[in-house]
């Protein structure tokens, strides 16, 4: 028998919400592509092992925690001369839903990638702050003050979602 | 809270399931290998550096050897081999597909590996490889500026760059226009060269309802973007800005964008372009595609000139070479035509397959590497594109098995 057999069903059932949960973090399909494989190569290696896990659905997301975090690291140390900043863009036929959308997939993508993983992982994947912090192998505390300081910025980027994160703010903190 | 629940998730609504299971596999199989023997590999690693032995690294020299002329007139790499016209053999530093290969000036070769995750070789006569650029997407050379294009999706620039030596110098990046914010990211897909690049999305679902792919031009050295989708028109006549009209290969020019049907497993923009000289009441419009296959690469299927300046360029099914005839609706995407007011006429018809590279032996001959789609194997033609011309199979150099890729040849 294939020993790869079971991470095939277990890509097989979990395999939407992962790609779901990679794009979240990255905003960009070729990106979250790269980021789930990148995992994933990880995580196949070590199957026999990581099957055997409770949740091996939340060893996959902490793997590609990390790796989006310290591929964000490295991008960092990139030299580059940047030409010019090119204006976003929205066209003017946008339902009010797409335009909030919109807005906060902006403010998202100004998120350092651990702020942006707590935010994905507390109010996508609906984990408790104890449950993040655990994924993210960091202490409570740490995901609290993430979390408060990632509303804030998502606040001062959308205020027209300001409603939508005050009432966030005030469960979250 | 269950407002940035919800809107999260109608973010993660836009994701799509993301094919990776088997390539994961793969790789894990190949972390696997390398766990067993890497204790091996590290003992004997000591010990052949303690007697003054090191193993070979990818970018360091491969062995070249020597055999007879292949006799097909041009480089061409087969597998994991280039194999020089005149007889060199020289192993390439990967075993990662080969995306496209050219000569460069001074007897050295170009040579882009990888699809998702892209290497540039500069591999020298002597087998010297070293990585010009890694880790980016869709890497494009123009051989007569030498300058090179490229997208790093991680932090969604674009680079443009000039080759020089084994460095890529004056580089200048920009970030990714965010025209639409959907669908993947806005890569080159053609370039002049040192004055703009076409920046294009490659859509994973086509909408026939919304043909228009995004998509803008860059020019560098004006460190200016614009967005021009919405500026063009696929109706020629009815273009009356002549500044989105860009060239796109030498003698050739680029109207617009659309998207075209899935054909096979490979989801296509094509740029519709026009012969530049011709009037446009006699414009027979012919297409550019730029392709994305299912693992993630992307191909733009570019203009190769010939030595005086013909241009080979990719057409429909009103292309002089039609050896690309496969798909839904009989539409033929892309072939390859010989944009040349004495190459009308003849059409070569190689079988059900399509062209994977190609390259100039002179203005009236061009080399095909060509894949059948019966078999999976590739074939060498040489064509000859005066309107009597012949289309011949070559032979692969003698011992050579795998993917053919022709190197084009120095034209600058």
């Amino acid at each position: 028998v294939d020993r790869f057999e079971g991470f095939r069903e277990f890509m097989t059932v979990q395999g939407d919400r992962l790609s779901r949960f990679a794009y979240l973090l990255t905003g960009d399909h070729h990106a979250a592509e790269d980021l789930l494989q990148t995992a994933l190569a990880r995580v196949a290696a070590r199957w026999p092992k990581v099957s055997r896990y409770e949740r091996p659905e939340a060893y996959v997301r902490r793997a590609m925690v990390n790796e989006h975090i310290s591929g964000w690291r490295r991008r960092r140390k990139l030299v580059e001369q940047p030409v010019e900043a090119v204006p976003d863009r929205y066209e003017d036929d946008r339902s009010e839903d797409a335009v909030r959308r919109l807005m906060l997939k902006r403010a998202l993508a100004a998120l350092p990638p651990r702020q942006r993983a707590v935010i994905v992982l507390r109010y996508f994947s609906d984990l408790t702050e104890s449950e993040v912090a655990d994924e993210m192998g960091c202490a409570v505390g740490t995901v609290k003050s993430q979390a408060h300081a990632a509303l804030a910025t998502l606040r001062a980027n959308a205020p027209h979602l300001a409603e939508l994160l005050t009432e966030t703010a005030e469960v979250t903190t | 809270v269950n407002g940035i629940r919800e809107a999260l998730d109608d973010i993660a609504a836009e994701a799509r399931r993301y094919d990776v299971t088997e390539a994961a596999v793969r790789a894990g199989r190949r972390r696997q290998r390398v766990a067993r023997l890497a204790p091996a590999g590290a003992m004997a690693a000591v010990v052949l550096a303690a007697v003054g032995i090191w193993l070979p690294v990818h970018h360091g020299t491969q062995a070249v050897s020597t055999g007879a002329p292949t006799g097909l007139g041009a480089d061409v790499i087969v597998g994991r081999t280039l194999y020089a016209a005149d007889g060199r053999r020289i192993p390439l530093p990967t075993n990662d597909p080969v995306s496209w290969a050219y000569q460069v000036p001074g007897g050295t070769w170009l040579v882009s590996t990888g699809r998702t995750s892209a290497t540039v070789w500069r591999i020298g006569t002597d087998g010297h490889s070293r990585p010009v650029l890694s880790g980016v997407r869709t890497p494009q050379y123009d051989p007569d500026s030498r300058h090179l294009v490229w997208y790093t999706p991680r932090d969604k620039r674009v680079f443009d760059g000039r080759l020089s030596g084994d460095r890529v110098v004056d580089r200048l990046s920009i970030r990714e226009p965010n025209l639409d914010s959907g669908d993947g990211g806005l890569v080159p897909a053609a370039f002049s060269g040192a004055d703009w690049v076409v920046l294009a999305r490659a859509p994973m679902v086509v909408d026939a309802k919304h043909p228009t792919g995004k998509y803008a031009v860059w020019y560098p050295g004006r460190g200016t973007i614009r967005d021009v989708a919405s500026d063009l028109s696929a109706d020629p006549h009815a273009d009356s800005d002549p500044v989105p009209m860009v060239t796109i290969v030498r003698g050739v020019k680029v109207l617009g964008l659309g998207a075209a049907p899935i054909m096979g497993d490979r989801r296509c923009l094509t740029l519709a372009i026009f012969p530049y000289n011709y009037p446009y009441s006699a414009v027979d419009p012919r297409r550019h595609a730029v392709c994305t296959t299912r693992d993630g690469g992307l191909t733009a299927t570019g203009g190769i000139t010939s030595p005086k300046g013909l241009t080979l360029i990719d057409a429909g099914t009103s292309g002089k070479i039609d050896v690309w005839k496969f798909g839904r609706g009989g539409m033929g995407i892309p072939g390859w035509a010989i944009d040349a007011d004495d190459a009308h006429g003849a059409v070569w018809r190689l079988g059900k397959g399509y062209v994977r590279s190609v390259g100039w032996l002179d203005d009236d001959t061009v080399l095909v590497a060509y894949r059948s789609t019966a078999t999976g194997t590739d074939r060498l033609y040489r064509i000859g594109v005066r309107p009597s011309g012949t289309a011949d199979r070559l032979p692969l150099p003698a011992g050579a098995s795998g993917d053919v890729t022709v190197v084009a040849p120095v034209t600058g």
